[in-house]
């Protein structure tokens, strides 16, 4: 039995090949005002695929999630050190321009936020953002993004109906229509079914691994089933640190880190 | 014997209290109702089509109150659109740039204050100062005076509103405007204000009721006219100030005019506040 | 479902449109609220700088003298801020107990099927324009009241007693008592609305409770209710103190307008602001609008104070 202490501190990292990697985080650092919330993690996010975090509430997974497309900036006293490489860019860059990185990384969130507007604006909205394009292609493209949020044949009579109108799980997958709307690279999602019911929140993970031929996709969740059923390589943090990453079937089935077997058999949590 | 006693003492107390209570009630609601029944009476009686088509009258000849009430309705529309523009943007300030760093947030509780004080500062104070910027200066009373006047207590109140429904927002619903790219003006305009839109139109309509019964910042701003004017540099005839001069007069038929005004007024008022319940009411529901 | 690849989604993009008018909105929000903010700042200076001859030509006693004298140019100003203080202090004793009282019965023990419609009556009667209640004042309360309150009273009290002291004046239906009660009927609403509202933040558990251990309702309200609400309560109360200070129609109508000292609570009188509504746009000279300036001041000041410490203790956590 090791000294707890360095246990905390140790961490289990797989290597996944160099080329597969999209989104690349090193030495992360992250500040609430004085409180520092992340030490050091570093961790690879592999392109066309799904990573799951997981770990107790207040574990750093949610504040990992924001600093990827810095919506933590929104807030003065937070800040980030380290580096999160997007292609080998840093997104960390005091350069970034904050608007395009949030175009290529989009976030999905705990509770379904439709603005208050049509289904079809929802989905338009970031799209009439960024690009100029006839009616035509945005009703194409509003389309496209609703079918693949599986969401198509339930709105298709009712685009121009309010999207507060819709159920839960409905709302939820309108965010994440108007989410890839936009064509980003990376999708964030932050506990996203868990304000859902079981039936709703089956047919948005089917989506996400639909949506996983093309997408970079990062998924928080308190719900070890849910993570062990859609994602390809899962995270368990602990306190403000990266305990164990690896492909998911490893982490679950052959946890390397202790603490991560406890977690998972349900000792502690 | 003794429990028994202390218990009848707390009972007849308390037969004391609720009697008392009942009685307040009672009476506090008869007054209220006193005074709209007689308002209403007073007023019905003297209303009839002149009161819409015809001018103040001089003592003892025929008139209405046209040239009133169309004053009145201009003064008023004038200060709500400044009071709607700057309350709405100085409530967003308020509630979405205070957080922005130390500097900010000390800047908007100042405001934040004086917003109070300004909002429960006798109107004939805020009269005086518009007298001295916007009356005075041109020497003569003007209906832009006036429609400042009423601006000025009008807009604390849209701010306020503005700043509380803003507030209430989801967090997420912003960070979802901002996780799209989308600029922070463009999330607060097109998501937050649009979200808000039932609570600011509660807050305007509010700030509206209260300032078409505003007599006394008028008095000496936009003062009165006796004829029908729709020229803002000069004074406007409007409702409550003729009721003050009506009513306070000696002759019969301006006393008729008056309750006839107040009555208009107080219907105004009245409609206002019961469209406010209704709309908030809806908006619970959806 | 049209599956693209992954390469093509990578869309070269601009900024989004008016990224960069973000620090413009904020300066226009910002200076939004700066307008509001000097719009208070032009009232202080303005009343500050208006007042000013008045308040240092006639010094102290233009606090202490209640010689008002538009034709030899002499202004002391203690008869309206004494009848300011006097008619606000009044008003509140009378609507303070009466609001008490319709809160605790709205609360309490009003038949659920009228409880709504009276709240609501209660309501919509706070937002009646002042100008209404100063009509209904005149021409229906005042008759009544010289009827029924002043006429006896003068004439049954003895000579030299307290009770001639007190209710001397012209039985006129209009002065100080009259005026107070005015305002009374007027801040009633507001009052009784406000305290209404706060008693129904008590939490139910806590009324219940209290019942459950036999408390009778005077007990309740008295020992529970009460002390839970005690801070935002006295705000509330201040408030309207805040309102009927400042409150000109409804007292200019039947106040008297005598710029005296008041003698009696049937003697004729004026407030600062009823004073400043009637004369202002007739002043006859520089130094008469200074002194209705002058007054102007005194009054921000009161309401300025009275409304601090209402925010101060509305403000404040609920417990006290």
């Amino acid at each position: 039995m090791s000294d707890s202490k360095t246990e905390v501190y140790e961490s289990f990292v797989e290597e996944i090949p160099a080329d597969t990697i999209k989104l690349d985080v090193k030495n992360l650092n992250f500040f609430y005002g004085k409180n520092q919330s992340l030490h050091n993690v570093s961790i690879p996010f592999q392109r066309q695929s799904i990573t799951g975090l997981i770990g107790p509430s207040g574990c750093g997974k949610s504040t990992l999630l924001r600093a990827l497309n810095r919506i933590y900036a929104l807030y003065p006293g937070q800040r980030a050190e380290g580096q999160v490489l997007l292609d080998g860019e840093n997104v960390l860059d005091r350069g970034m321009d904050l608007s395009l990185l949030r175009a290529r990384v989009g976030m999905v969130f705990q509770q379904p936020t439709p603005f208050p507007m049509s289904i079809y604006d929802n989905v338009a909205f970031g799209v009439r953002l960024y690009e100029q394009i006839s009616k035509a292609d945005l009703d194409q493209r509003v389309e496209e993004s609703l079918r693949r949020s599986a969401l198509w044949n339930e709105v298709k009579d009712k685009l121009h109906t309010s999207g507060l109108g819709l159920s839960g799980g409905q709302q939820q997958r309108l965010c994440v229509a108007r989410t890839i709307a936009v064509r980003p690279e990376v999708i964030l999602l932050d506990e996203p079914a868990s304000a859902l019911d079981p039936i709703s929140t089956a047919k948005l993970e089917e989506t996400l691994v639909e949506l996983k031929a093309d997408y970079t996709i990062v998924i928080v969740t308190h719900n070890l089933q849910q993570a062990a059923r859609i994602s390809d390589h899962a995270a368990f943090m602990f306190l403000g640190r990266l305990i164990e990453f690896a492909q998911t079937a490893k982490l679950f089935d052959n946890p390397r880190a202790t603490r991560t077997a406890d977690y998972i058999t349900g000792r502690f949590g | 014997m003794a429990l028994l006693d202390r218990r009848s003492r707390r009972k007849a107390a308390n037969a004391v209290f609720v009697t008392f209570c009942t009685g307040a009630a009672a009476l506090a609601i008869m007054t209220l109702f006193a005074i709209l029944f007689s308002l209403v009476v007073k007023g019905v009686s003297g209303i009839n089509l002149d009161i819409f088509t015809m001018s103040t009258p001089a003592p003892d000849s025929r008139g209405g109150l046209a040239n009133a009430i169309v004053g009145s309705v201009m003064l008023c529309t004038v200060a709500m659109v400044g009071a709607v523009t700057v309350g709405v943007l100085a409530g967003t300030f308020l509630a979405e740039y205070a957080g922005l760093n130390r500097w900010t947030s000390a800047y908007a509780s100042i405001v934040r204050f004086l917003n109070d004080v300004l909002l429960s500062a006798p109107s004939i104070l805020i009269g005086l100062f518009v007298y001295y910027i916007a009356v005075k200066p041109v020497h003569g009373f003007n209906g832009w005076a006036g429609a400042l006047a009423l601006g000025l207590i009008a807009a604390p109140v849209v701010t306020r509103t503005t700043e509380d429904v803003l507030k209430l927002q989801a967090k997420q619903l912003r960070e979802s405007g901002v996780a799209l790219g989308a600029p922070m003006w463009v999330t607060i305009q097109k998501i937050l204000w649009r979200a808000s839109q039932g609570g600011i139109i509660t807050g305007a309509l509010l700030a509206f009721a209260r300032i078409s019964g505003e007599t006394a910042p008028l008095l000496f701003t936009s003062l009165g006219n006796q004829f029908m004017n729709l020229d803002m540099t000069k004074p406007i005839s409007n409702l409550p100030a003729v009721i003050f001069q009506f009513g306070l007069s000696a002759y019969d038929d301006w006393q008729r005019l008056a309750w006839v005004g107040a009555l208009l007024i107080a219907a105004t008022v009245l409609t206002i506040n019961i469209i406010v319940r209704v709309l908030s009411q809806e908006q619970k529901r959806s | 479902m049209t599956a693209l690849p992954a390469k093509s989604l990578g869309v070269k993009r601009t900024r989004p449109n008016g990224a960069s008018l973000d620090p413009v909105f904020m300066l226009v929000c910002g200076f939004a609220a700066t307008l509001l903010l000097s719009a208070l700042a032009g009232i202080v200076g303005s009343l500050l700088v208006g007042g000013w001859p008045a308040l240092s030509h006639f010094k102290l006693a233009f606090f202490t003298s209640s010689d008002w004298d538009p034709v030899q140019d002499i202004y002391g100003g203690a008869g309206p801020i004494v009848g300011t203080l006097i008619t606000a202090v009044l008003s509140l004793a009378l609507a303070l107990p009466v609001a008490f009282g319709v809160a605790v019965f709205l609360v309490e023990f009003c038949p659920p099927l009228l409880r709504r419609p009276i709240g609501i009556a209660v309501e919509l009667l706070a937002g009646v324009p002042s100008i209404v209640y100063g009509m209904w004042g005149l021409f229906i309360f005042a008759p009544l009241f010289r009827d029924i309150v002043e006429m006896p009273l003068i004439t049954s009290a003895p000579p030299g007693s307290l009770q001639e002291k007190i209710f001397s004046g012209i039985p006129n239906g209009s002065g100080i008592l009259a005026a107070s009660i005015i305002l009374a009927v007027m801040i009633l609403p507001y009052i009784a609305a406000t305290l209404r509202e706060l008693f129904l933040t008590v939490p139910a558990k806590v009324r219940e409770s209290a019942y459950g251990v036999g408390c009778t309702t005077m007990e309740v309200v008295w020992s529970v209710t009460l002390p839970y609400v005690r801070r935002s309560a006295i705000g509330a109360v201040m408030l309207g103190l805040g309102r009927a200070l400042g409150e000109t129609m409804a007292v200019t109508f039947i106040i008297g307008n005598s710029h005296t000292f008041p003698k009696g609570l049937f003697d004729g009188g004026s407030t600062i602001a009823s004073t400043i509504a009637n004369e202002f746009a007739e002043a006859s000279s520089d130094m008469h609008t200074s002194a209705l300036i002058a007054l102007g001041f005194v009054l921000f000041v009161i309401t300025f104070a009275v409304l601090a410490i209402a925010r101060a203790l509305l403000g404040a956590p609920k417990h006290g």
